[in-house]
This record gives structure tokens, C-alpha cells and sequence, in this order.
């Protein structure tokens, strides 16, 4: 690998930092503030109060069509400029996703509302870990730290011990998966804590789906209403991710044309193209409609939400490995196994 | 907006992606049949650089509102479920889809685009039917392991490193190795 073509991502990123405008109360162009202090700061968390019509419209961020305000503000007296009540214009707030169903749908809440509880002091949430002071579960985490620091130490030493005395050769360390896996570390804190967007790649699909499916099918609420369609921050960031494995692929003069994957795929599938052709279709038809259902892909859930210790994303990975590994099992049942290669 | 972030941001993942091979059929599904562990050096490596960058810009002040990806079971096990079966076929994900077809896999660049089209058009379309119900099941908000245990999270990443860099070493250096086995 030549020294300029690694010389110009540290550039990029570079150029990347002089240019951002971080993002402070709103979470970027797609993410209401509202979640972002409410839930994610946990100032006031509302979504898990249980209120019916919290627990019907909690998905998404569709606080601001029943509570208004204005959700791109960067502070929480903006935020709340313009509220109002969501049962003060049925046909208006309700109607504007419900049609002509929306004055039931306000007698139910109003019937079911008691006067709102005054809002609490700025509470101390006991999930914030700040001035938690000794919690057990704080004692407990550290009382396995240290537990499983020592017995990986003592496990270390012991094993390479081992080694030594049966002169197991080392085998090189290959760095490049630790390598960059680590810059992308780098890139998806960026993306994160500068500019507030997770870095995934299914999302922006859905953007360029809802283009098309607002001409053709207009009536279909999700990319009406909670899905914004067109040029989306994720649309730029996968146009990038294009340029730069196309850059990466020349550079180390890897790019080639071809409609196969080489070695493998033919060993449990065959030569034929249109085979390949069609699994892969499917295939992406299938992982992308569950990356909607999971909330993300693997970049945009699995390492967005991994980095930021989100269970989801852990539960996410754990089913990922969970399905995939006996779907390579049925695959490649009568394949011959392959050379290991670590 | 400006679109030199995205896409700089974009062109970065790209590049580390192809550098990788993590665009590469054989490593993709290799992982899956425990014959190239690539993909899971590559994605820990990542969660503990990016965790502890994030904390730590995080604790100095100096983050912005970092978005959390929201917690419910149901819809998580589920499309990571139906996710791993599609990547462990045809051996990509969507971001991989895109990484390859800039190397000149066709079949990525019109199948694979063409599929994650068509499935997220499918989704958008069907969303009403079921997602709204299916995203209260363990429906856990924002949370993060930190919040749920009322812990400190830089406890939290402490652990975790540990136990990535444990899992790290027992991959490079394996476990109670016997005479003449590498």
C-alpha cells in the first residue's frame, strides 16, 4: 500500500473536524431534541410513563406533531416555544396522520387523561451514573473488573507459559482487521459525538425507498411522515462509502469487475451467475427489511449502538451470530472445509 | 447541511471496509463457519476504540448530544435474526453491499442495491401492519447498560475492554495449547 493513499484518509479527517458544526441539543437533521434531552439525557423520560397515548406514538420521533414545539432547537426554552395541547384540535393535530378517525381517537385520551402530576424537580435519575456515589451495582461491576482482570492476568501468564514449554511457535499478528477496525472506531466516534449521527448504511436506503414510494404510493405513512426521503445525511455518507472502497480497491490495485464472488460461493453454490444473482436480491431484500425491524444494520446498530453500550445493539449481534452460523452450516454441509485462515 | 462531513465520514468507512476485505464474500461468511474471525476483530476493535472515544469526549465536555440507539427486544432479536440468515447466505450486509459494488462486484452493485431497495421499500409499505405493536414488545427507550444498572459508565467500559481484549488474546494465542499443536 502506497504511502499517499494512507496519507489522505488523517487529511480527510482533518478536513472533516474543521468543518463541523457539533451538534448541541438536537441530534441532527433527522432526530427530534425532544428524545434527546427527554429520554437519552433522561430529563424527564416520558416514553416509559405508560400513558396509553405515549405508549401508542412512542416509536419514532413523533413528539412534535401532537405537542408542537419546535424540536430542532438547541435549547430547552426554544424547544418548548409554540407547545400546545395535543387534545386542543383533534381534527387538525389527530387528523393530520388519523383522517377521519381522529375524533375518536381524542375522546378515548380525553377520557382516559388525569390532570397532569407537576413536572418534578430536575431529579437526580438514577441512570445518569452521575453523583451515583457507591451503588451495589457500581460495587458489583467493580468487584468483576478487578475479578476478571486478575484471573486474566493469572490466565494469561499460565497459557503463555504453556507455550514457552511446549515451543508453540507464534503465528504473525495480522493487524489489519484490529487496525482498522480501530480507525472505524475513530470515524464512528466522529460521526457520533461531532455531528450526532450514528453511522449506518440501511438507513439511507430507506430514504431513497421513500423518493419513489412518495410518488407512488403517497398514502403509505411511514415515508410520509416518519421517514424523510431524498438527500439524507446517510444518502451522502453511502455515496462516500462507494467512492472510498472504490478508492481504496484502486489504489491497492484490487479493483476488479465481476459478477461472481470468487472461491468460496462457487463451492456451495455453483457457477451459475443468475443463481448468485437472485440469492443475492432476496438476500438484500431480506437483510435490509431487517435492519428496518432491528432499527439498524450492522453498522448502523450493531457498532452505532454498540459504541455507546445501547443492550439492543448487543441483542442484535447475539441473534445476528445466532441465525448466521447454522445458515453457513446448512450452506457449506457438503462442501469440503476450507484452508483456516486467521 | 453541508455534504463534506457525510460524505469525508462516508468515504472513511469505505475505504477501512475495503481495506478490510470485509467486502469480500469468503471473509463475510468465513466468520460464520469460524474459518476467518475477521469480522469479529474488525467489529470489537471498533466498539472499544469508538466507546471509549465516545466516553471520553463525552466526560471532557467536549460531545455533542450523542444519539442512543433505542432498546425492544422483540424488534432487535428479530432483525438481527432474520439479518444474520440473509448476510450468512449471500455473504454482505448493507454496508458491505455498497463497499463492494465500489470494487466491482456487479452482483453487489445491481443485485445487492436492487434487493436492499426493494426491501426497504417493503418495509416502509408494511410498517403500519406491524411495527408499531411489535416496537412496545421490551421496549427499553434509550437506554444503555450504564442507565439500566444505575452504574458508572466508565465502569462499564472497563469490563467490556476487558473482556474484548481477553477474547482478543485467546483468539491470537489460543487456549491451553498441548505439544505439537500450533
Amino acid at each position: 500500500m502506497s504511502v499517499s493513499s494512507c496519507c489522505w484518509l488523517p487529511v480527510c479527517i482533518v478536513l472533516l473536524l474543521w468543518s463541523a458544526a457539533p451538534a448541541r441539543a438536537q441530534c441532527g437533521a433527522d432526530a427530534s431534541s425532544c428524545l434527546s434531552c427527554h429520554e437519552v439525557q433522561h430529563q424527564r423520560s416520558i416514553l416509559s410513563d405508560g400513558k396509553p397515548w405515549h405508549v401508542d406514538h412512542g416509536f419514532g420521533d413523533l413528539c412534535a406533531r401532537c405537542h408542537g414545539g419546535r424540536p430542532g432547537a438547541a435549547d430547552k426554552e426554544g424547544a418548548h416555544q409554540g407547545r400546545v395541547d395535543p387534545l386542543s384540535n383533534p381534527a387538525g393535530i389527530c387528523g393530520a396522520c388519523h383522517g377521519t378517525g381522529a375524533a375518536a381517537y381524542a375522546d378515548r385520551y380525553a377520557r382516559l387523561r388525569v390532570p397532569p402530576p407537576k413536572a418534578p424537580k430536575q431529579e437526580s435519575e438514577p441512570g445518569s451514573g452521575r453523583g451515583s456515589g457507591v451503588r451495589w451495582s457500581n460495587i458489583a461491576l467493580a468487584i468483576a473488573v478487578v475479578l476478571l482482570g486478575a484471573g486474566g492476568v493469572l490466565f494469561i501468564r499460565s497459557n503463555e507459559r504453556r507455550r514457552r514449554r511446549y515451543g508453540v511457535p507464534s503465528r504473525a499478528l495480522r493487524f489489519s482487521a484490529y487496525g482498522t477496525g480501530a480507525a472505524l472506531g475513530g470515524v464512528v466516534a466522529i460521526s457520533m459525538a461531532v455531528f450526532g449521527h450514528p453511522l449506518g448504511a440501511s438507513g439511507a436506503f430507506l430514504n431513497l425507498a421513500g423518493s419513489l414510494a412518495r410518488r407512488i404510493a403517497p398514502g403509505a405513512i411511514y415515508f410520509r411522515d416518519l421517514m424523510p426521503a431524498g438527500m439524507t445525511w446517510q444518502v451522502w455518507v453511502v455515496l462516500g462509502l462507494f467512492a472510498g472502497a472504490l478508492l481504496g480497491a484502486v489504489t491497492r490495485h484490487e479493483f476488479v469487475l465481476c459478477s461472481l464472488p470468487a472461491r468460496e460461493w462457487t463451492s456451495a453454490f455453483g457457477p451459475s451467475r443468475a443463481k448468485r444473482w437472485m440469492i443475492a436480491f432476496l438476500s438484500a431484500a431480506l437483510i435490509e427489511f431487517a435492519a428496518g425491524i432491528a432499527g439498524g444494520c450492522t453498522s448502523g446498530l450493531a457498532i452505532s449502538g454498540g459504541v455507546v453500550m445501547a443492550p439492543g445493539a448487543f441483542l442484535f449481534m447475539g441473534a445476528m451470530f445466532a441465525t448466521g452460523i447454522p445458515t453457513a452450516r446448512i450452506v457449506f454441509r457438503k462442501s469440503s472445509p476450507t484452508q483456516e485462515s486467521p | 447541511m453541508s455534504v463534506a462531513a457525510p460524505l469525508l465520514i462516508g468515504m472513511a468507512f469505505g475505504w477501512l471496509l475495503s481495506r478490510a476485505c470485509l467486502t469480500k464474500y469468503d471473509v463475510i461468511v468465513g466468520v460464520y463457519r469460524f474459518t476467518d474471525l475477521t469480522v469479529l476483530k474488525f467489529m470489537l476493535s471498533a466498539l472499544l476504540i469508538g466507546a471509549v472515544l465516545i466516553q471520553a469526549l463525552v466526560s471532557l465536555g467536549l460531545a455533542g448530544s450523542v444519539p442512543v440507539a433505542p432498546t425492544y427486544v422483540a424488534g432487535n432479536l428479530l432483525g438481527g435474526a432474520l439479518l444474520g440468515i440473509g448476510m450468512a447466505l449471500a455473504g454482505f450486509c448493507p454496508g458491505t453491499i455498497v463497499g463492494g459494488a465500489g470494487e466491482g462486484s456487479l452482483d453487489y452493485l445491481i443485485a445487492g442495491v436492487a434487493g436492499l431497495f426493494c426491501g426497504a421499500l417493503a418495509f416502509g409499505l408494511t410498517y403500519p401492519r406491524f411495527f408499531p405493536w411489535l416496537v412496545r414488545i421490551g421496549s427499553l427507550g434509550h437506554a444503555t447498560f450504564a442507565s439500566l444498572l444505575g452504574a458508572e459508565p466508565w465502569l462499564v467500559l472497563l469490563l467490556f475492554g476487558e473482556i474484548v481484549l481477553l477474547l482478543f488474546y485467546v483468539l491470537e494465542r489460543g487456549v491451553r495449547p498441548r505439544a505439537g499443536e500450533p
